[in-house]
């Protein structure tokens, strides 16, 4: 009897990254983002049937002209794997980090469900309020609560309360004395210059013992980031690279996960031309492209370097029709326009993603947005709401202002545990 | 005690604070990584700034594989950390990148607990000693098909 054949299991892969400090020394990966449909990773080698004449009609020489990596990652990043991408898109050096405003350690261990613990400072918790800490960043039992500010006790050490609006004032896990007490860390990153090289490494079928392959890609570079958000779900992020060269791995990577949560569309605050969307956005889309340059081929088989060009940051969304300014702004010049013009209509867009524990934050901005095409809507026999689909691009220098160009044409800004820059 | 893994390496974690996927994984004494969970032992699956584990020993230590640039011939594996064949001892590094000298470094949230050398030299005592070789094209998990090297920091012999 033939034995049942061993296929690999689909899902068996994984997906991993790493900067490259050395630009063209790859590094072991240790950013594991979970991935989705549409990861996938290309050898794209190029190649050319050259049709020498010798009388016959079946002479073809096939040679190989050219070969690099095209990749696809499809993830919800978590907040701070997000970092990393962010600034790989972004560029280098491009992440301004500001400390946490608070941090200390704990005073005294505590059980799970107290309502208070004790901390050794109370820098960052005077004033009044509310304010996110996390205890013990990076542990097993960390957890993020809301507590009550004004921290009391007048002296080390200092008690904070848990605030009710916080799993009704309990602490939810049992905390080691001196384990550390931290506000959040903000990343403040706007496109800047060249982007870094970063090394990439897939494993088709290789974890459990399964025997498969893992490939390692030198060199690569973010050529486009697309985020997309839609009513009701997860944040969903398309990031292509384009890489050097690729190596077979002789073993699988120990794959670590980021243990946050992904960024869902609801958490979303929507600020389109500094009026609120007023829950109106249905959907949205936000492309960055770098562009890259990757036809450097010299005497080798692939390319010599990868480059940043120009940058294009577009911008689609969708909102349930309640005006038609949109419209107007788009092929009249102003809201207020009346015929076709040749104002282009400007605006801004602005979105705030803030997570339950409103520790985590995202936020993407773009200062100036020149809008490119608002249709108007279809007419439809069902008599349901209008979509009103605009589309735009981030505009630095306002074709009819004056004064300075703007500082960027995306800037993302995270809040998170990540307490270092990227 | 148990035997440590062949291809495995310890190494303590010093990045933010993950969670390891599913799988199995070992202390550094090479015993299974279990945690209580009700006087129940289960797979430790957290990873803590200051955990020590065993690794796949070219994660901990990196690996130099030495490249065709015209990409004609199988890239060969020379070993673990920095290794330099005899034959090219007096050339730079740029010489040597240019005859296609890779080195591949370990990964940045990891960091050994003892010196390669160290390492190579416990290794080497377990008669693991071997030979470059081309770069293997499966994996075997736990078992890591590769090669070791068999100088780190210093040239081949």
């Amino acid at each position: 009897m033939t034995a049942p054949l061993v296929p690999f299991r689909g899902s068996n892969f994984y997906a991993g990254f790493s900067e490259e400090t050395v630009p063209g020394t790859p590094v072991a990966p240790s950013i594991f983002p979970r991935w989705r449909n549409g990861t996938k990773v290309e050898i794209a080698a190029d190649f050319s049937e050259e049709k020498e004449g010798d009388g016959s009609r079946r002479t073809t020489l096939l040679i190989k002209t050219g070969s690099k990596v095209k990749i696809t990652l499809v993830s919800s990043l978590r907040p701070n794997e997000r970092g990393y991408f962010e600034k790989w898109a972004q560029g280098a050096s491009s992440d301004t980090y500001t400390a946490p405003a608070v941090s200390t350690t704990l005073a005294g261990a505590t059980l799970a469900n107290a309502t208070s613990v004790t901390v050794h400072a109370n820098t960052g918790l005077t004033g009044s309020g509310t304010i996110a800490l996390v205890l013990e960043p990076g542990t097993a039992t960390e957890e993020i609560a809301i507590f009550t500010i004004p921290a009391t006790g007048g002296s080390d050490p200092f008690t904070l309360a848990v605030d009710p609006s916080y799993n009704g004032g309990h602490l939810k896990l049992a905390h080691a004395n001196s384990g550390a007490v931290k506000s959040k860390a903000t990343h403040t990153i706007p496109d800047g210059n060249e982007g870094p090289y970063v090394t990439a490494e897939f494993g088709f079928g290789n974890l459990f013992s399964a025997g498969g392959t893992a490939i390692r890609v030198r060199s690569c570079k973010v050529n486009k980031f697309t985020t997309e958000g839609e009513k009701g779900k997860i944040l969903m992020d398309t990031i292509e690279m384009i890489g050097i060269v690729s190596t077979v791995q002789g073993s699988p990577a120990t794959v670590t996960l980021e243990q946050h949560g992904p960024f869902i569309f609801y958490q979303g605050a929507y600020t389109v031309d500094g009026n609120s969307t007023a829950q109106a956005l249905r959907k949205f889309s936000l492309e960055r492209n770098n562009n890259v340059d990757d036809d450097t081929q010299g005497e080798g088989l692939n390319p010599t370097c990868l480059i940043f060009t120009d940058l294009d940051v577009k911008l689609k969304y969708s909102l349930i029709l309640t005006s038609f300014s949109p419209i107007y702004k788009t092929f009249f010049g102003s809201t207020t326009g009346t015929t076709d013009s040749t104002q282009v209509g400007l605006g801004s867009f602005n979105a705030l993603f803030t997570q339950p524990d409103t520790l985590n934050t995202l936020a993407y901005n773009i200062l100036t947005v020149g809008y490119t095409n608002t249709p108007w809507p279809d007419a439809q026999e069902d008599g349901k709401h209008w979509d009103l689909d605009v589309e735009g691009t981030s505009v630095v220098v306002p074709p009819s202002g004056s004064g300075p160009n703007n500082a960027y044409k995306l800037q993302t800004t995270l809040t998170n545990t990540q307490y270092g820059a990227y | 005690m148990p035997d440590i893994p062949e291809g495995m390496a310890p190494a303590r974690y010093k990045g933010h604070g993950v969670g390891l996927r599913e799988g199995n994984y070992y202390n550094t004494d090479g015993s299974k990584r279990k945690r209580l969970v009700d006087g129940t032992p289960v797979d430790n699956l957290s990873l803590e700034p200051g955990d020590e584990l065993l690794l796949q020993d070219e994660d901990v230590y990196g690996k130099t594989l030495l490249f065709d640039p015209q990409g004609n011939r199988q890239p060969l594996y020379l070993g673990l950390g920095r290794v330099v064949k005899p034959e090219h001892a007096d050339l730079s590094d740029k010489e040597r990148a240019e005859l296609g000298y890779e080195r591949h470094l370990g990964r940045p949230d990891f960091e050994p607990i003892e010196p390669l050398e160290k390492f190579l030299k416990r290794r080497e005592k377990a008669g693991k000693k071997e030979k470059p070789k081309e770069v293997p094209q499966s994996v075997v998990v736990g078992q890591p098909a590769n090669v070791s090297a068999e100088q780190g920091e210093s040239e081949e012999s």
